[in-house]
């Protein structure tokens, strides 16, 4: 109890440290949990689908192009998807859809197609973002070597000889 | 999900009016904190051959209770007395992020979404649940920022007006702001 006393209301160094292991400690295993229980699931859940001959998916990358089809793949899966209302698509594209399958038929018929285009785009103007927020905090957080430890800028409070 | 730019333009336009210097510098890193890990590490993951799989290790950076750990420990790099104060700027940041994600739409549609390994789990790790309001696609945010910039503009501008208007009052509102948190 007085270990959990001093981790909460502690304000040495020491206990700081502490409390930045535990959380990186916690957040490890938060991470390690979902990627190995996450790959499990979704194997399971694709197979279910496919087994269905019904299949929804977000974020596919077309990898091909053909005449009256296109190719998108994730999580190691291939799907050859029947293109007929001619919409603008390109290999990179990130494509979601509602598909089936027709017994017998190699190609899946979309019941619904969503093209969002290629992730370039987001990422150079996220990029932008960073930027910002990174002149952002170099300008009002600095380092404060007393404290050891970071501090940032309240604003200027009023002065009663301003 | 929105790109970055969205996230920290609305995060402005939201949170100016309540944060000041430090305080807005720390909410706005925590409108990009989710996505500044959950993107990157996929960015950094690209041409790996488990890509897809990989990145389910990354998830729980982009949910609200591992957030909330990490928020914690980034706290503790700051020091005595303003430990609080950044730890509530940055998770009201990562809060405005979450928000702004619930309001996309994917192809499954509002409400639920049967597809949970791919969507946002938002109580994870106690459940895999996922939901979703749905008014925009995610490629719709950079045609916002149109008119989303421009306001965020004319919010910076009127309060340097304000500023050089009546600079006490605003050097007051500033400090009593800045308690806020």
């Amino acid at each position: 109890m007085r270990y959990l006393h001093w981790l909460i209301h502690g304000n040495s160094l020491a206990h700081r440290v502490c409390v930045l292991g535990i959380c990186i400690g916690l957040v490890v295993l938060s991470c390690l949990f979902h990627g190995a229980r996450g790959s499990e699931r979704v194997q399971n859940i694709l197979d279910g689908m496919f087994e269905q001959d019904a299949v929804t998916g977000m974020f596919w990358r077309v990898s091909a192009v053909e005449e009256d089809a296109v190719v998108v793949t994730r999580y190691q899966r291939v799907l050859r998807i029947q293109w007929l209302d001619g919409e603008a698509v390109a290999s990179g594209d990130r494509l979601s859809f509602v598909v089936r399958r027709i017994p017998g038929a190699e190609e899946w018929v979309p019941d619904e197609l969503r093209v969002h285009g290629k992730a370039g785009l987001k990422y150079a103007v996220s990029f932008v973002a960073v930027v910002w927020v990174f002149f952002s905090c170099v300008l009002h957080v600095r380092l404060d070597r007393e404290n050891a430890g970071l501090q940032f800028s309240q604003g200027r409070r009023p002065c009663r000889t301003d | 999900m929105p790109d970055g730019l969205t996230h920290v333009v609305v995060g402005y336009i939201g949170g100016e009016r309540w944060l000041q210097g430090g305080r807005l510098a720390l909410f706005l890193l925590g409108c990009l904190l989710p996505d500044l890990f959950l993107r990157g590490g996929n960015f950094l993951l690209q041409g790996l051959a488990r890509q897809d799989f990989l990145e389910f290790y990354l998830t729980p950076l982009h949910t609200p209770l591992t957030v909330l750990v990490l928020c914690v420990g980034l706290a503790q790099l700051f020091g005595n007395g303003q430990r609080k104060a950044a730890f509530y700027a940055l998770y009201a940041g990562c809060l405005a992020h979450f928000i702004l994600d619930f309001f996309q739409r994917t192809i499954s549609g509002p409400g639920f979404t049967p597809l949970v390994f791919e969507g946002y789990q938002w109580l994870y790790p106690l459940s895999w649940w996922d939901a979703q309001v749905g008014l925009y696609w995610p490629e719709h945010t950079p045609l916002a920022l149109a008119a989303l910039i421009p306001w965020a503009g004319w919010i910076r501008l009127r309060r340097q007006k304000g500023q050089v208007e009546n600079p006490d009052d605003s050097d007051g509102n500033e400090g009593a702001e800045g308690e806020r948190l």
